[in-house]
């Protein structure tokens, strides 16, 4: 009964027993993590921090061991990402690798790019970005212009690639290129681009928080091999949707805003007034829920069902959660936001309040999400 | 779902549905008259479900539960329900329902009898017995031995005042069955379901009704906002799958049915709000006249939102809960709530 499946998922002891290992592993290696870096999580890029995870086997972990991979359940998987997110891990660096473009190269690769790079993605060791927007091409993600040219040699790319996140430490991008003007879905085509490929440069751009969380990506005749095509000419719309449900799907798209809660409980401490007791237990009562239905999600991925419209719900509902989340804050204790490091709970204030816009831009902005939901719904 | 518990909801389907007309909903709001609708469900055996009648109780109640909603069934099959999960086998024979505590007022006399009232009980005088709470007891009292006052709420479904004087029980039960707390898991329950189908109901309209030359489905700014009550939907439907699910496998701890309790009718009431307003916006004027159908759901979702409890009432305590635990507690709370 009802438009979207969301069913019952439980996390087996494995998981449960993991999820142990994990907290112990957070709390001998960030000790000293000031709540306000905590709070950028995985808008932080730290290749150390993510070398040491994979080197517990922590990246990776669903993929097939002939690739590296560590032959784990995906709600082993889901228990990492969520323990390693609420604490405010600085996972950025590998996190786009793991998530999505591992398992693109993983169903749509040539065995050679799967033999090459994905081990090297599960030791920590290839991080990617993702070159899907434009200058022209946001939300209207088929408008790409960017282009790829056959030539004698394999491909010639041009074109520019925006708001890039993590370009500036990636080793690789999977970018989405025009091979064909015959059709707006049907003439784009995924590239592996190395990074350090010439013609292809990165510039950061400043995002309000006063940090380059994003890049932009010029390419001025970029030369690539004929085997840089990913999956097949002409697939690249279908290879992007699929990706996209990896992008949507995770428990980072309700928790971005878990380290304010957190600060704004010790900030209130053990005798909270009636305003306060009401409004924290609203919140809890809206996570334990977005939790929930995370998991089903999860539980379908794992399943090989396709999540694409119930991840579309959780996001949209996950980001006005988050979203909500510094304005409550503030005013739950009358703060300030401040960038006083000493002011531990208005310094994450001042971070999240920042930072809160992005969280229904990215990954697919909350109007290009109702539509999903809308055609999920019979009205499209 | 297993495949039992879809062949539950498809019988509720196909029974409720005879009583979701106009028709039957306006005769039995007018009259409090329910005895019809109430003969058919107990044929069925479906408020049996607590008195040995399933292997599964709270996972079968909650889809009954979901259905009652889902279909504005009007007879207190969830108050029976939810009156057979405090009692369990002490359990009399229905209709029952269950006073809420912060509306009871029962004193004991030495001789064991209660004197007091109960305030807007749902369907009290189409009840055969009541179950209250007194000396930190569920006692199950005879509503033939009351005094009835008939009241309506919004919903138009009988709230009446019982009055006892020196009554006899003819029950009781542990309190740790936590009356307040499965009042309020039963409207939660009532209320995703019936979100849902408000849900289909407004998708349906938005199809059919043109306006401009097209449906009003069509149009991006319809689209958007029955997106976002498709969201609240799934959130009520899913928080309240899963309460059950957790209820049922910690054999009713009295610790989960009330963090559950609190969980539910939080999420589930902000959910309803939403939810009728969407759909009201959506359906136009028609849907505020009395001829449409609508409104047998959205007052029954304004009513089952203030009852066991309203939002604020859940969240002060499940907020002064999260406090004295502490904030470093958190999120192993958050995890540990399933």
């Amino acid at each position: 009964m009802g438009a979207f499946r969301f069913d019952a998922v439980e996390i087996p002891p494995d998981a449960e027993r993991l999820r142990g290992e994990v907290r112990a592993f957070l709390a001998e290696e960030m000790p000293n993590y000031p709540a306000h870096v905590r709070a950028g999580s995985w808008m932080r890029l730290e290749p150390e921090f993510s070398r040491k995870l994979a080197a517990k086997g922590w990246v990776g972990m669903a993929w097939s061991k002939a690739y590296g991979g560590h032959e784990r359940s995906f709600l082993e998987r889901y228990v990492v990402m969520e323990e390693l997110l609420s604490a405010g891990a600085p996972v950025g660096a590998h996190w786009i690798a793991d998530r999505q473009s591992a398992p693109t190269l993983l169903k749509f690769g040539t065995e050679a790019q799967k033999q090459d790079i994905v081990p090297r993605i599960a030791r920590g060791e290839a991080f990617f970005c993702i070159g899907m927007s434009e200058p022209d091409s946001g939300s209207d993600l088929a408008a790409t212009r960017a282009r790829a040219e056959k030539t004698a040699m394999g491909w010639r790319l041009n074109g520019t690639k925006l708001w890039t996140t993590g370009a500036h430490i990636a080793h690789y991008m999977i970018g989405l290129f025009r091979t064909s003007t015959e059709s707006k879905h049907g003439g784009l085509t995924q590239f592996l681009i190395p990074m350090k490929t010439p013609g292809l440069t990165v510039r950061p751009i400043r995002d309000l928080t006063g940090e380059a969380h994003f890049n932009e990506c010029a390419f001025v005749d970029v030369e690539l091999p004929p085997d840089a095509v990913v999956g097949g000419e002409g697939q690249g719309w279908g290879q992007v949707t699929a990706e996209l449900a990896f992008e949507r799907s995770g428990p980072e798209r309700f928790l971005s805003s878990m380290r304010l809660i957190v600060e704004m409980i010790r900030a209130i401490g053990p005798d909270p007034d009636s305003r306060q007791a009401v409004a924290i237990g609203r919140l809890t009562a809206h996570l334990v829920t977005l939790r929930r239905m995370s998991l089903s999600v999860a539980g379908m991925l794992a399943r090989g069902e396709d999540p694409a419209l119930e991840a579309a719900v959780v996001k949209d509902v996950g980001a006005v959660f988050e979203q909500d989340i510094p304005g409550i804050a503030a005013n739950l204790l009358d703060a300030e936001p401040s960038m006083d490091a000493a002011k531990t709970y208005e310094r994450v204030l001042a971070e999240l309040t920042m930072l809160a816009p992005s969280f229904s831009l990215r990954g697919g902005t909350r109007e290009i999400l109702r539509g999903i939901i809308a055609r999920g719904l019979g009205l499209r | 779902m297993s495949e039992t518990r879809a062949i539950l909801e498809d019988t509720c389907a196909k029974l409720f549905a005879r009583f979701e007309e106009p028709a039957v909903l306006r005769r039995v709001e007018e009259t409090g008259d329910c005895a019809e609708v109430w003969a058919a469900v107990a044929e069925q055996g479906l408020d049996q479900i607590f008195s040995g009648g399933s292997d599964d109780p709270w996972r079968d109640a909650c889809v009954v539960l979901k259905a009652c909603g889902r279909h504005v069934l009007p007879a207190p099959l969830a108050e029976t329900l939810m009156a057979g999960a405090v009692l369990g086998e002490a359990a009399p024979e229905g209709p029952l329902t269950l006073a809420a505590p912060a509306q009871s007022e029962l004193t004991v006399g030495h001789d064991g009898n209660l004197t007091g009232r109960l305030d807007r009980v749902a369907w009290g005088g189409a009840a055969r017995h009541v179950v209250a709470e007194a000396v930190g007891r569920a006692v199950v009292l005879p509503v033939s031995s009351a005094r009835l006052h008939t009241d309506r709420t919004i919903s138009r479904e009988p709230r009446d005042t019982l009055l006892f004087i020196d009554a006899k029980p003819v029950g009781s039960a542990p309190r740790d069955g936590q009356p307040t707390a499965i009042g309020a898991l039963m409207r939660a329950a009532q209320m995703a379901g019936c979100i849902e189908a408000v849900l289909a109901m407004t998708v349906q309209y938005a199809r059919d009704r043109q306006q401009f030359g097209k449906p009003i489905g069509s149009f991006q700014a319809i689209q958007h906002q029955l997106a976002i009550l498709g969201g609240h939907a799934a959130a009520a439907s899913r928080v309240v799958d899963a309460a059950f699910d957790r209820i049922a496998a910690t054999n009713a701890s009295p610790e989960v049915l009330l963090n559950e309790a609190a969980f539910t009718k939080i999420r589930c009431g902000e959910a309803a709000g939403v939810a009728a307003s969407i759909a009201h916006q959506t359906h136009g004027a028609i849907g505020f006249t009395d001829e449409h159908r609508l409104h047998y759901f959205t007052r029954r979702l304004w009513s089952w939102r203030s009852e066991f409890g309203s939002e604020a009432h859940w969240s002060a305590i499940l907020g002064r809960q999260v406090a004295a635990t502490g904030a470093d507690a958190y999120w192993p709370m958050v995890t540990a709530a399933g």
